[in-house]
């Protein structure tokens, strides 16, 4: 609305110039989201406190001096609001791909805030939406996504870009399928949304993670927009995406201002509300830039969080009657072999960044 | 104008029943009142309503799926919502003045058909809705329906407890009065019995009970041999024509098997017809745990033995006896699951059911105050109660005073499924709940059978795991069972394990070997939980057994071989393992430093523990073994958090607390 506002007013003004670039708008979307969080944070955690909307154990017992029992949840509430309101600053309000981005945020959002409020209102973490209806949540949008990209008459994307398939080390387009890209773009929403929430168990776990998965989707979102650089880097042009840049700012702003105050120890969890919030926007930003393997990559953690919890429960649990990893996810995995949290985590911080290291690397080897 | 009432319920015999009683009481006490029964194709009330003369209608419906399949919950949603529409056109075209059910799925229609006209007339729609519920434990249907309803009716005063007080009262199961009044030597002469005799009956209603013919068959040449005993059976005779269980021809069976075919004091009966004559001619009743059986024995004032279905989904049978039993008017036994039986079908324990027997017959005292206290049980008449509160309802009189109900007890064991069963027993063994009375243990281990014989590992596993918490070594053969072949079934195994770790420091002497031979297969299983578990066992071998040299030799091999396992909680126990049996000091030390460097800190730990076990029982010299606690790695990745905050926090609420006691 900012950017509206100053374009309006000083379309022909010298130094509008400023608001006008992507970079110097995602910077600015960044920062903003990072101070608003600082400014609302503390009060918004008092009030989840206050509200008793505090994670429990199993049984909800008295207070352990050794547990982390009684710590605010749906923190997510802090990211969604700043990162949202970051983008409704700074972002161009026209711009197709915002929009999308936008309803995103705020469908799962509000379906993991329902499924916290459930949980902890009924006291127990299976009692939250089922297990059923989560996935018609995700597999709902997936659906709205796959039509938005794929329907020519309201997708802003090319339309030979659309329904192609591409992955890194490969210039163009690996094949062109409209009904496989339908299928993958559900699979791949309800891939990211579900598995940043299993990424969601540890103090910090998946903010950093998510935040090199933005920056690296944000650049390739300005490369894949720039008719310059595209061309130059051998990527598909596609017009006015690089506006997601300026929404990965936002989001990144958010994330980091969040983990202010959820670094070990934390004061405050982001629950399904914050997770799924990210998982969704990620895997929406993901799609709309056709770069799905990229943020696969990028996000090799996810893929490693999501496939411990598959392996232990499908392949362990239910088939072979066993345990195959100590426990699941992973994380919980390495703390049972006597890892402390902090260690994990970090660990797991730098595995995220340098898989962002090697997504980023994709842009020149091709 | 006659009042109108509709009532509904069935599948069993068991919810149709008491309708009819009430439908017959309504009939003479309101002669002008119509009435129309809502019920279901196929089921029980087909047969039964309109023999008794009264209009039936049928509408769909479907038991809840148990299942979370979405295919099956649609299919059960979509049913359910036929009926629905099906009864509100009942219910609009008969404008009853209530809707009266007794539970079951097939009342459901009805019963929420009458209540959405309600929510959505605004109140215009004023039918009320009485529900009655026969057993303890609320059913399902009638748990659901409990929020629609006006006034439940609960055969039971004990289940006031789960419904709100002022939406319920005791009514009592409603049974039709045709049970005839007799003297007890009138009965006896009439039936040819002996004036003298100690005069057993048992019967499992129409169709005859598996269990209480055999159990009683197979126990009739231990029970005879006491001449004063006389035995009758209505064993009961196949449902029409389509074949099904044939009491008779089994009892017949296993009486000439035994060679007590044709004893005179042995009366086999197919079907009784005038049970108000043997009920006056016995002194000892055996049963099953039905609320229409259990009413009307009680109200008969006749002490019994109750054997339950044993279920673990469905508790109510369970339930029901336990509430008599408490109330001291009647003796329980538990029966056993089916696949344990030789025959394949569930069975009572032989032994246990004579020696309640003998023991009732020996203390006349004790059959005296029995029956007393059964009479007392359930006061008043059922349907009259019934009929008031409907009166009441429908605003033809005051409200009926409640008919008394004291009698009640909090039975903790209704209602848990195997994971409520467990933390249960965790609380036990802490303290946190009272230990388990003689009787409680056995419904407890006849529970644990149950989960043994399940082919889901993850309930064998529960079982396991139950017993090792409850210390039930007479459970032992199946443990060891799981322990031995842990492969097919890997958490079997391993909680086999678990249990034997804690079950072996108390068990008999006899299951010895058979614990060594699990144990040394167990550390060397393929899943490393089942070798970790297997290697708690050893300690707590070696203390309540002790190994021979030739065994110590053969695990040890293992268990320094499990110093390098790929699972450190398998590292972990295998080193306080083999320095719990190893007498050989350098051996010991030398193994024991590869673990020095191990990368796991709890495993280093472990190390640690050990050298001090060494060295408090005189394997180490003490100088030596301070000289290897120095060369291990003491660099951890591991440390445990403490909010001092919380802390303070707990200190100061406990202090304050005990400030204000």
């Amino acid at each position: 609305m900012i950017y509206a506002l100053l374009s309006s007013l000083f379309e022909n003004t010298r130094g509008f110039a400023v608001f006008k670039y992507l970079t110097s708008r995602a910077l600015i979307a960044f920062v903003t989201a990072f101070l608003i969080s600082l400014l609302i944070g503390r009060p918004i955690i008092n009030m989840l406190y206050r509200r008793g909307l505090r994670s429990f154990e199993r049984s909800y017992g008295e207070i352990n001096s050794q547990k982390k029992t009684g710590t605010p949840m749906m923190g997510g509430i802090i990211i969604f609001l700043t990162g949202i309101g970051s983008v409704l600053m700074w972002c161009d309000l026209t711009n197709p791909f915002v929009l999308v981005l936008t309803a995103a945020g705020v469908w799962f959002a509000l379906f993991g805030a329902i499924d916290d409020y459930l949980k902890i209102k009924l006291r127990d973490p299976d009692k939250g939406l089922s297990r059923t209806f989560k996935f018609a949540v995700q597999i709902g949008f997936g659906v709205f996504l796959a039509f938005f990209v794929l329907d020519p008459s309201v997708s802003p994307l090319p339309s030979d870009v659309a329904n192609s398939f591409q992955i890194p080390f490969f210039k163009g387009f690996l094949f062109n399928s409209t009904p496989f890209t339908a299928a993958f773009i559900v699979f791949m929403i309800v891939y990211s949304a579900n598995a940043v929430n299993f990424a969601d168990g540890m103090d910090g776990l998946t903010t950093v993670p998510s935040i090199c998965v933005f920056i690296v989707l944000g650049t390739f979102a300005y490369i894949i927009g720039n008719t310059g650089h595209s061309q130059h880097l051998l990527y598909e042009y596609i017009p006015r995406c690089g506006e997601i840049t300026v929404f990965c700012g936002a989001v990144i702003g958010a994330a980091i201002g969040f983990l202010w105050f959820n670094t070990h120890p934390a004061e405050v969890f982001m629950g399904d509300t914050g997770s799924l919030f990210l998982g969704g926007v990620m895997g929406t930003a993901a799609v709309l830039i056709r770069q799905e393997v990229v943020f696969i990559i990028a996000g090799a953690i996810f893929v490693v969080e999501i496939t411990s919890t598959f392996v232990q429960e499908v392949i362990g649990f239910k088939l072979l009657k066993r345990r195959i990893l100590y426990r699941a996810p992973i994380h919980h995995h390495f703390q049972h072999a006597g890892l402390a949290e902090a260690k994990v985590v970090t660990r797991f911080w730098i595995i995220s960044i340098m898989t962002a290291a090697l997504a980023i690397m994709t842009i020149k080897f091709r | 104008m006659g009042k109108r009432f509709i009532f509904t319920g069935g599948g069993s015999g068991g919810h149709v029943s008491p309708a009819l009683a009430v439908i017959t009481e309504l009939k003479r006490e309101m002669p002008d009142s119509e009435i129309l029964y809502v019920g279901m194709a196929g089921k029980a009330e087909c047969a039964m309503v309109p023999k008794a003369g009264i209009p039936l209608k049928l509408v769909k419906s479907a038991p809840m799926p148990t299942g979370k399949s979405p295919v099956q919950l649609a299919k059960f949603a979509a049913t359910l919502t036929l009926g629905i529409l099906k009864a509100i056109g009942i219910l609009l075209s008969f404008r009853p003045d209530l809707v009266f059910a007794t539970g079951g799925y097939v009342s459901a229609p009805t019963v929420f058909g009458a209540w959405i006209l309600r929510k959505v007339t605004f109140g215009l729609f004023k039918t009320k809705i009485l529900l009655h519920e026969s057993n303890v434990d609320l059913g399902r249907m009638n748990k659901m329906a409990a929020h629609a309803a006006d006034f439940i009716a609960v055969s039971f005063p004990e289940t006031i407890k789960s419904l709100k007080a002022e939406k319920s009262f005791y009514s009592g199961y409603p049974v039709r009065s045709t049970i005839s009044q007799h003297d007890k030597s009138e009965a006896r002469r009439s039936l040819g019995i002996p004036e003298k005799s100690f005069v057993i009956f048992a019967f499992g209603g129409s169709q005859g009970a598996r269990t209480i013919n055999r159990v009683l068959a197979e126990s009739a040449p231990e029970l005879l041999k006491d001449t004063d005993i006389f035995i009758i059976n209505g064993a009961g005779k196949p449902f029409g024509s389509s074949g099904g269980y044939d009491g008779c021809k089994d009892v017949r069976e296993i009486l000439a098997d035994k060679g007590l075919a044709d004893n005179d004091r042995y009366l086999l009966k197919d079907f009784i017809d005038d049970m108000g004559l043997y009920y006056a001619a016995s002194d000892l009743l055996v049963i099953r745990a039905g609320a229409g059986s259990i009413m009307e024995v009680c109200r008969q004032g006749k002490p019994s033995v109750i054997i339950p279905i044993t279920n673990l989904a469905n508790d109510h049978q369970v339930g029901n006896a336990r509430f008599i039993g408490k109330l001291g008017a009647a003796k329980v036994v538990y029966e056993e699951p089916e696949a344990l039986s030789p025959t394949g079908v569930a069975f009572a324990d032989k032994n246990e059911f004579v020696k309640a027997v003998s023991e009732l017959k020996n203390d006349p005292a004790g059959l005296k105050e029995m029956s007393e206290k059964a009479k007392n049980i359930f006061p008043g008449d059922p349907a009259k109660i019934i009929i008031s509160n409907i009166k009441y309802m429908i605003g033809l009189s005051q409200k009926p005073e409640p008919v008394g109900c004291a009698l009640r007890f909090n039975d903790r064991l209704i209602g848990l499924n195997s994971v409520t069963l467990e933390s249960f027993m965790r609380k036990i063994a802490s303290g946190a709940e009272k230990p388990l009375d003689p009787d409680e243990e056995r419904l407890i281990k006849a529970k644990i059978r149950l989960l043994f014989v399940s082919k889901n590992p993850v309930f064998n596993a529960r079982a396991c795991r139950i017993a090792g918490i409850a210390g039930f070594c007479d459970l032992m053969p199946s443990i060891l069972d799981f322990a031995k072949n842990p492969l097919s079934k890997p958490f079997a195994g391993r909680d086999a394990f678990w249990a034997l770790s804690r079950l072996t420091k108390s068990c008999d002497e006899r299951f010895r070997n058979d614990i060594f031979e699990a144990v040394l297969l167990g550390i060397s299983n393929s899943y490393y939980e089942t070798r970790f578990n297997a290697e708690e066992c050893v300690p707590a071998f070696e203390k309540r057994f002790g190994f021979s040299s030739g065994e110590k030799g053969r695990l040890l091999e293992t268990l320094y071989k499990n110093f390098k396992d790929r699972a450190f909680e398998v590292r972990m126990n295998a080193v306080s393992a083999a320095s719990f049996i190893d007498r050989d000091s350098s051996r010991i030390l030398k193994e024991l430093q590869r673990c020095y460097y191990d990368s796991c800190w709890k495993v280093r730990i472990s190390v640690m523990k050990a050298l001090l076990q060494l060295s408090e029982s005189g394997v180490v010299a003490p100088e030596a073994a301070l000289a290897e606690l120095d060369k291990i790695l003491i660099t951890s990745t591991g440390y445990t958090t403490e909010y001092e905050l919380k802390q303070v926090y707990k200190t100061v609420k406990t202090a304050i607390s005990t400030e204000i006691k």
